[in-house]
């Protein structure tokens, strides 16, 4: 299984990527400990990748994920959402026991 | 400050004075937490602000679940960016143990220093070797002991008089402050302990937070932990001289309906103190009984009180 951004996340990806003039660098997806369900995601660009790290490629955009945090994003899938509340990216995460109201914390 | 008359039998009389400080000796494990991201990570995982806390500074905080229940209540030892949680023995192992599962890609490292002692003196001002500190109420300073210290001496050389094992129990009880007893299988969220105060509303995400909030915000916690003051013949009662445990003893309501149980007990020679935890809301003091079990003397509770702040209904 891999990690997947749907095709609304991915343009987000890319139109960030160009408003900051990193039009090549990947997307790092990364598990934090912390949060308030105990693990919290984070998202970044970044250019440079190891040996130990997961690669991937959804709809164009490169994804590198740590050995570590692949263990608790296998399977996930990336969305971007707008809405009243606010915009930002949405992880819809098979492992995840369950996820805050924000969304940004899960517990596994 | 005098200490009661039945705090200690460890009384030391000092050149024929009565010791006006009292000294207590804790025994627990450190977790030591090291990294260049301990400071960050830490502060994810208690519910107090270790941000802004200082080299030599002490905090105290709580461990949460996922679910906002209390797990612990270390004492966090700040030794410029590396902490020390001073924490019960029992128990201690599986505190790291958890820890260690929300340590991801951090620079962070635990490790268990088993068998410690911290010392703790009323009084006492902070000095960058003792940290200002309060323990049941008492106002003071604490530090770690290093190995083979001997406490005595320092005790005796500060004029004070070291509370020996139940009087610091009967210390704990007696103002209040929730332990073991009452966080094991209880299932507490901070509320419902009257720790509110060790938890920052402010500083951001920590782990069980959203409960606790929404508590916050929605009041009446469903359960609460009281304070009981009887006559020390009843207090001697509620305990099993075997196991040293609780004997049945109910919290009733008027209607002599359980509505509550007693978790600690303990008593010197004038007083019985016991700490109980009510498992309903809306009941006012002045409703509630103790049902002791059968053959405990027949004597009253003349207080019971809300332990931190009274509810609202």
């Amino acid at each position: 299984m891999s990690i997947q951004l749907t095709p609304r996340a991915a343009e987000k990806v890319k139109e960030i990527r160009e408003l900051e003039q990193i039009p090549e660098e990947a997307l790092r997806v990364r598990v934090l400990g912390g949060g308030c369900s105990g693990f919290s995601y984070d998202l970044f660009f970044e250019d440079e990748h190891t040996e130990l790290d997961q690669k991937f490629v959804s709809h164009g955009v490169p994804i590198y994920i740590d050995m570590m945090s692949y263990q608790y994003l296998e399977g996930t899938e990336i969305d971007y959402v707008e809405g009243l509340h606010g915009a930002g990216f949405k992880f819809i995460n098979p492992q995840a026991q369950a996820t805050c109201g924000c969304g940004s914390s899960f517990s596994a | 400050m005098r200490p009661s008359n039945g705090l200690s039998k460890c009384t030391a009389r000092i050149g024929g004075y009565t010791p006006l400080m009292r000294a207590a000796v804790l025994e627990g494990s450190i977790i030591e937490v090291r990294g260049d991201d301990s400071r960050e990570w830490l502060n994810g995982q208690l519910t107090a602000q270790i941000a802004d806390a200082k080299d030599g500074e002490v905090r105290r905080g709580l461990k949460l679940d996922r679910t906002g229940r209390i797990l612990a209540m270390p004492w966090v030892f700040c030794r410029g960016e590396e902490f020390d949680l001073f924490v019960e023995r029992e128990g201690a192992k599986e505190l790291l143990e958890d820890l260690d599962r929300y340590i991801i890609m951090e620079d962070v490292e635990l490790s268990l220093r088993e068998d410690t002692r911290a010392l703790f003196l009323e009084g006492e001002r902070g000095d960058g070797i003792f940290a200002r500190a309060t323990l049941y109420g008492m106002e003071g300073a604490i530090r770690i002991l290093e190995e083979g210290e001997i406490v005595e001496s320092i005790v005796q050389t500060r004029g004070a008089e070291l509370l020996d094992g139940q009087a610091l129990e009967t210390a704990r009880i007696r103002s209040g402050t929730p332990g073991r007893p009452e966080f094991e299988r209880r299932r507490l969220l901070p509320q419902e302990a009257g720790l509110k105060e060790l938890v920052s509303f402010t500083k951001g995400c920590f782990l069980g937070q959203e409960p606790v909030v929404m508590l916050e915000h929605r009041g009446s916690p469903p359960k609460r932990l009281i304070r009981l003051e009887m006559e020390p013949t009843l207090a001697r009662s509620l305990k099993s001289e075997g196991t040293g445990g609780i004997k049945g003893a109910d919290i009733t309501d008027d209607t002599g309906a359980a509505v509550g149980e007693i978790t600690s007990v303990s008593s010197n020679d004038e007083r019985g103190f016991a700490i109980g935890l009510l498992r309903k809301r809306g009941f006012t003091l002045d409703t509630l009984h103790l049902r002791a079990s059968e053959g405990a003397p027949s004597a009253a509770v003349t207080a019971f009180a809300f332990i931190g702040e009274p509810p609202d209904n």
